[in-house]
C-alpha cells in the first residue's frame, strides 16, 4: 500500500514539474510583456492564473516549500489583480526572480533547503504590497459593470428544465445562494403548472424570477448557476440602480403603528418566552399560551405590514417576526392537544430556536435594522420556501402542511378515479390508462406521505389494471365492481384524515379580525384593567406629603399629654387622643394605598430568570433545577428597578460556582441535577429573597487563605476569625473565590458590588452556607423606600435616630461589666463580648465620661458585624422620612440624613453602616 | 445531522485528501474505489452527495452517474464529477449522464469544499 503511495506520489510530481515547466514559460513571456504595458489587465490576470495553477498544483504534489513561496507572489498578483497596486517595473523585475526560484524548487526534492534569495525576494514582494495600501486606480481599464462597486440591480428569470432533479439540483438552493449576494426579492411563476392529470410530480413545473440588488459583479450571479447553465433557461439582466436600495430607506412605517407594535412585540415575546420555558419543564398545558402568543405578535406585525402600500420584503424582521411567529403558533398548536407527549424534546428544541429567532428578529427591528437576522437553517422547514416577495402567512407546522398537500392531491386522485370509472361503466375504453395514471399516482403520494396503508390498499387494484392493460382485455364486472369498492374506500379514508386536520387547525378563522382590531388578543382586551399614566413626580410628592402626615400625626398624644398635664381635662384628652387614632388610622390607609401605587410584583425581575439559568446551565454543562416562588411580592418600584443586578449576579453566582458538575455532584452522591430555590416573601416590614442552592458551599478555611493570599486579610486575622465571619470576606472588595474568573460570574463584578447595590436600597444581604450542602444567600429590603422606621435614642443632649434594621437589641447593662482592652472598651452582652462606644464619640464629638451605674446600649449590626452603641435614654420607635442633608452638611461621617418629627423638631438619622467602619 | 458523502476514486491518495478535507468539515465520509465498489456499498447508509472521478477501472463515474440516476434512493441525490482541463466533453458527458457539477482537477480543498456547499447545503 505504502508503494503504491510513494508511486503515485511520484507520478504526480513528475506530471507536476512537467505542468509547472510551461507555466513558468508562459509566466516569463507575460512578465515582459506586462514591463511593457503595466496596466494591462488580461496579462495581469493570465500571470495570477498560471501563479495560482503552480501553487495549486504544486501543493496537491506535495512541494509544500514551492506552495509556501509562491503563495507569496500569488498575493501581489492578486492585489494587483484588483487594482489594489500598480505594477511598475521594479515590480516585474522581483517577480521575474521570483520565476528564478520557482524554478529552482520545482526541480529539487522536498527535503532539499529553499534558495537564499527566496527569502529576500519574498520581503520584496511584501515591500510592494504595504506600499500600496491606498488603491491605486488604473486608468485604461475602467470596465463598467463588471468590477461592480456600485450597487446593480439584477433581474434573473431562472427557468430550470422539467427534468433538472435529475441532475441531482435543488433549484432552492440556487435561490438561497442568489439570496447570499444581496438584497433579493423572488416571485414565484407558476405558469407551466400542467393540468393535474399531465401533472408528473418528479419533473419541475416551476420558475422563478428574481431582484437582486447588489454589488457584485454578472459574473459572480451568473457563478450560481454554473452547473444548471445547460439545464435551465436563463435570463440575467443588470442595470446600475441607487445604492440606497441596498439599504432600502423606505422600508419605514408610520412611526405611531411601529411603536405600538414594538409594545405588542415586547409584552408578548415576553409572554412567549415564560410559556416556553414552562413548556420546557413539562408543562404542556402552557402551550395553549405560547400559541396565543405568538398569533399575536404575527397579527400585530400583520398589521404593521399592511401599513405600507408597497409590501416589505421578505428579509425586514417585521416580514420575518410575521412569518416565524405565524409558522410558530401552527407549529405549536399541532400538537397541543396531545398533552404530555407534546413534550418530546425535539418539539422543545424547536420551540427553543423559535423563541430564540423571534427575539432575535424584534432585537434587530428595535436596533432599526432592516435586514433579518435571518432563521437557522433548521427552522426554515418552518418557513415558506424560498422566500416569497410578500410575506405570505404558511399555513401550518411542516408536518401538517405536507398533509394537507397530500389530501389535496389524494382527492383529486379520488375524482379522477371516479370519472374514470364513469367512463369505464360506458364501456369506454380509454378510460383505462387514465384509472391506471390516477391509481399509481395515489399510490406513489401516498408512500411518499407515509400513508401506507392507503398505498397498500390500492396496490393489488393496480396489479390487476396492468395485467387487463398488457393482455389488452377488456374488464370483468367482478374487477370493475372491486375497483369501485376500492375507490370508494380511498374516497372514505381521505375524508376521514381530513376531517381529522381540519379540527386540529380549528382555531385559525378568527386570525383575520384580530389583526383588525390591533394585534391584540380579545382575552387579553376583556381582561386589560384601565389605567393612567402618572408622572412618577407627582407620585413621589405625594408620597412626601403621605409620610409627612404619618410623622405630623405623631403630634397627637403629644397634644393629648400636654392638654391632661396642664388643663386636667381627662375627657379632652382622650377626645384629642380618639381624633388622633382615626386620622392615624386614616393616614396608614393613606399610606398603604399610596405605596400600592408604587408597588410592583417582583414578577417583572423574577421573569426574566429562568431563561438566564437556563441558557447558564447549558453553557456550563450543568443541570439546574430553578424553582421561583412569590413574585407576586410587591417592592417599591425603586426597589425593583435596582434589584435585579444583583439578583442576577447571585444567582449566576449560584449556578457558576454553587452547583457542582454532573460528575462532580454523582461523586458526591447528589442527584445530578442541582437545585436552584429563589423565594421572596414579606416578613414584619420587609420583603426577604432568598437564593438557596444545594452546591458545593463556602469552604471558610478556603476562604482565609484566599482572603490571605490577596492581602485581604492579615494571617492573624484570619485565625481569629469565626466561620461566618470567614463568609463574610466574600463582600470584600476585591475578593473573588473563583480561582480562575470565568466569563460567567467575575468579570470586575465582585460580591462587594452586589452588597453595596442592596445596602444602598437600605437592605441587607446575609449568607448561610454549609460546606458540601449548598449556600443561601438572604436579601432583606424595606418594602418601601421612603418611609423607614427607627429608634429615637438621646446622647449628650442631643436626639438622634437608629435605623431599625439595624437594630438587635436594645440593652441596659452594668456600667461595672464594661472592660477596656486596648483602646477599646468592650461589654459582656447576652452572652457575647461586643465593643461598644457612645453614640458620639462614633459621630466623631467629644464624649463625657457617663457616670450612670447603668448604661442604655443599642446592639446595632451593620457591615457584618455586630457592636454597642451607648447612648443617655431610649425614646420612641418611631417613623420618618429621612430627607438627605443639605450639600454643606452632607460631608458630615456616620450621619445618613435628617427628619422632622411630628412636632416640628429636626433629628439626625444616623448611618450605622459608617459607624461600623 | 452531519452529511454523508461518498468519494470514489481509484487512487487511494486522492480519496484521502477528499476524506480529509470533508471530514475537517464536518461530513461524514465514504470511499469507494470505482463505480461498482460504490454501487456495492450502498443502501447500508444513507448518501448525501456523491463525488466521483472520471476514469476509474471496473465501472467508470459516467456509467456510475447514469446507475445511481436509475435507482429510486439515489436519482435525485447530487453528483459532483472530477474532470480535468482537458477533457471538457467529459463534462458535457457527465451532464448528460445526470452529473450535478464538477470540479477541475487539480483543485485545492476550499475549491471542494466551496461545491460541496453548493450543490449540499
Amino acid at each position: 500500500m505504502a508503494g503504491f503511495n510513494d508511486d503515485f506520489m511520484a507520478q504526480m510530481r513528475a506530471a507536476f514539474r512537467e505542468e509547472a515547466e510551461d507555466l513558468l514559460g508562459e509566466l516569463d513571456a507575460g512578465l515582459l510583456e506586462l514591463e511593457a504595458a503595466p496596466g494591462n489587465r488580461d496579462l495581469i490576470a493570465r500571470i495570477f492564473r498560471a501563479i495560482h495553477t503552480i501553487k495549486g498544483s504544486g501543493a496537491t504534489a506535495g512541494f509544500a516549500k514551492l506552495a509556501a513561496f509562491t503563495h507569496r507572489v500569488e498575493e501581489v498578483f492578486e492585489d494587483a489583480r484588483q487594482e489594489k497596486l500598480r505594477v511598475t517595473s521594479d515590480l516585474t523585475d522581483v517577480a521575474l526572480k521570483a520565476c528564478d526560484v520557482i524554478r529552482v524548487l520545482v526541480g529539487q526534492n522536498e527535503s532539499d533547503p529553499v534558495p537564499a534569495e527566496a527569502a529576500m525576494i519574498t520581503s520584496q514582494l511584501e515591500r510592494f504590497r504595504k506600499h500600496s495600501e491606498v488603491p491605486v486606480q488604473n486608468p485604461v481599464e475602467a470596465r463598467p459593470g463588471s468590477a461592480a462597486n456600485g450597487a446593480l440591480r439584477f433581474r434573473i428569470i431562472f427557468r430550470p428544465k422539467p427534468e433538472i432533479f435529475f441532475s441531482g439540483c435543488d433549484p432552492v438552493s440556487l435561490l438561497d445562494e442568489l439570496n447570499g449576494l444581496g438584497r433579493c426579492t423572488v416571485r414565484l411563476k407558476d405558469d407551466a403548472i400542467p393540468a393535474f392529470a399531465d401533472l408528473d410530480p418528479e419533473l419541475n413545473h416551476l420558475a422563478w424570477e428574481v431582484e437582486l440588488i447588489s454589488r457584485q459583479s454578472v459574473d459572480v450571479v451568473r457563478e450560481v448557476f454554473v452547473f444548471v447553465e445547460d439545464d435551465c433557461e436563463l435570463q440575467i439582466e443588470e442595470e446600475p440602480c441607487d445604492e440606497a436600495l441596498l439599504v432600502d430607506n423606505s422600508m419605514a412605517f408610520p412611526s405611531a403603528a411601529l411603536s405600538a407594535f414594538l409594545e405588542v412585540g415586547r409584552s408578548h415575546l415576553g409572554a412567549l418566552e415564560e410559556a416556553f420555558l414552562q413548556i420546557d419543564a413539562g408543562q404542556h398545558d402552557r402551550i395553549g399560551e405560547f400559541v396565543t402568543a405568538a398569533r399575536t405578535v404575527a397579527n400585530g406585525a400583520e398589521q404593521l405590514l399592511n401599513e405600507r402600500e408597497i409590501p416589505i420584503p421578505a428579509t425586514h424582521p417585521v416580514a420575518a417576526l410575521h412569518d416565524l411567529s405565524r409558522a410558530a403558533a401552527s407549529f405549536a398548536e399541532g400538537f397541543s392537544d396531545q398533552g404530555e407527549k407534546a413534550c418530546i424534546q425535539e418539539n422543545i428544541e424547536v420551540l427553543f430556536g423559535i423563541t430564540d429567532t423571534l427575539k432575535r428578529h424584534y432585537t434587530a427591528l428595535v436596533a432599526g435594522d432592516v435586514f433579518s437576522v435571518g432563521n437557522p437553517s433548521w427552522l426554515q422547514r418552518l418557513e415558506q420556501p424560498g422566500g416569497a416577495s410578500q410575506a405570505v402567512p404558511v399555513k401550518g407546522s411542516p408536518e401538517q402542511e405536507q398533509l394537507e398537500v397530500y389530501l389535496d392531491a389524494a382527492s383529486q386522485c379520488a375524482d379522477a378515479m371516479n370519472g374514470a370509472l364513469g367512463r369505464l361503466a360506458d364501456k369506454d375504453a380509454e378510460a383505462l390508462p387514465v384509472l391506471m395514471r390516477a391509481l399509481s399516482t395515489f399510490c406513489a403520494i401516498s408512500s411518499n406521505a407515509g400513508q401506507t396503508s392507503e398505498a397498500a390498499l390500492v396496490q393489488p387494484l393496480i396489479d390487476n389494471l396492468r395485467e387487463i392493460l398488457e393482455e389488452g382485455r377488456s374488464m370483468e364486472e367482478n374487477e370493475l365492481q372491486a375497483i369501485e369498492t376500492g375507490v370508494a374506500e380511498i374516497r372514505s379514508r381521505v375524508e376521514a384524515l381530513r376531517a381529522k386536520t381540519l379540527s386540529a387547525s380549528q382555531p385559525r378563522p378568527e386570525q383575520r379580525q384580530e389583526g383588525e382590531t390591533g394585534g391584540i388578543h380579545p382575552d387579553k382586551t376583556a381582561a386589560a384593567v384601565s389605567s393612567i399614566r402618572v408622572d412618577q413626580d407627582k407620585l413621589e410628592r405625594l408620597m412626601r406629603v403621605v409620610g409627612e402626615l404619618l410623622v405630623a400625626r405623631g403630634m397627637f398624644p403629644i397634644l393629648a399629654r400636654k392638654v391632661e398635664a396642664e388643663s386636667g381635662h381627662t375627657m379632652l384628652a382622650k377626645e384629642v387622643r380618639d381624633a388622633g387614632a382615626t386620622i392615624s388610622r386614616l393616614a396608614e390607609e393613606l399610606q398603604d394605598s399610596v405605596m400600592g401605587i408604587r408597588m410592583l410584583p417582583i414578577k417583572t425581575v423574577f421573569q426574566k430568570l429562568p431563561r438566564m439559568v437556563r441558557d447558564l446551565a447549558r453553557s456550563l454543562g450543568k443541570q439546574v433545577e430553578f424553582s421561583l416562588s412569590g413574585d407576586e411580592t410587591e417592592l417599591d418600584k425603586a426597589v425593583i428597578e435596582q434589584i435585579g443586578d444583583p439578583l442576577v449576579h447571585l444567582i449566576r453566582n449560584a449556578v457558576d460556582h454553587g452547583v457542582e458538575a454532573p460528575d462532580d455532584r454523582l461523586a458526591k452522591g447528589k442527584e445530578t441535577t442541582g437545585l436552584i430555590e429563589v423565594a421572596a416573601f414579606n416578613q414584619a416590614s420587609s420583603v426577604v429573597i432568598q437564593i438557596r442552592d444545594d452546591g458545593k458551599g463556602l469552604d471558610p478555611a478556603m476562604l482565609k487563605r484566599k482572603a490571605v493570599e490577596k492581602g485581604v486579610i492579615t494571617d492573624a486575622q484570619a485565625s481569629s476569625m469565626s466561620d461566618q465571619e470567614a463568609m463574610e470576606l466574600i463582600f470584600a472588595p476585591g475578593f473573588s473565590t473563583a480561582s480562575q474568573v470565568t466569563d460567567v460570574s467575575g468579570r470586575g463584578v465582585g460580591m462587594d458590588v452586589v452588597r453595596n447595590n442592596i445596602r444602598n436600597l437600605q437592605g441587607t444581604v446575609s449568607i448561610q452556607s454549609a460546606v458540601g450542602k449548598g449556600t443561601t444567600f438572604t436579601i432583606k429590603l424595606p418594602t418601601s423606600l421612603m418611609i423607614s422606621k427607627g429608634i429615637l435614642v438621646s446622647s449628650s443632649g442631643q436626639e438622634y435616630i437608629l435605623p431599625i434594621e439595624h437594630v438587635r437589641d436594645l440593652v441596659r447593662i452594668p456600667s461595672a461589666t464594661v472592660r477596656s482592652f486596648r483602646g477599646g472598651r468592650f461589654a459582656h452582652i447576652r452572652e457575647r463580648i461586643l465593643p461598644i462606644a457612645p453614640l458620639e464619640a462614633m459621630l466623631g464629638e467629644e464624649s463625657e465620661a457617663r457616670t450612670q451605674e447603668e448604661l442604655c446600649v443599642a446592639v446595632m449590626n451593620a457591615a457584618g458585624r455586630d457592636f454597642g452603641v451607648v447612648v443617655d435614654k431610649f425614646h420612641d420607635e418611631v417613623e420618618s422620612i429621612i430627607k438627605p442633608l443639605p450639600a454643606e452638611l452632607s460631608e458630615l461621617p456616620g450621619l445618613l440624613g435628617a427628619t422632622i418629627m411630628g412636632d416640628g423638631r429636626i433629628v439626625l438619622v444616623v448611618n450605622p453602616e459608617q459607624l461600623a467602619a | 445531522m452531519a452529511k454523508t458523502i461518498m468519494t470514489i476514486d481509484d487512487s487511494s491518495s486522492m480519496r484521502q485528501m477528499v476524506r480529509f478535507t470533508l471530514s475537517q468539515a464536518g461530513y461524514n465520509v465514504l470511499e469507494a474505489s470505482d463505480g461498482r465498489d460504490a454501487l456495492g456499498k450502498l443502501g447500508k447508509e444513507k448518501v448525501d452527495l456523491f463525488i466521483s472521478d472520471i476514469n476509474m477501472p471496473n465501472m467508470d463515474g459516467i456509467t456510475l452517474t447514469k446507475e445511481l440516476r436509475g435507482a429510486v434512493a439515489t436519482r435525485f441525490t447530487p453528483v459532483i464529477l472530477l474532470t480535468t482541463e482537458s477533457q471538457p466533453e467529459k463534462k458535457q458527458e457527465g451532464k448528460a449522464a445526470g452529473a450535478t457539477g464538477w470540479i477541475v482537477k487539480p483543485f485545492q480543498p476550499d475549491q471542494l469544499l466551496a461545491v460541496v456547499k453548493k450543490v449540499c447545503p
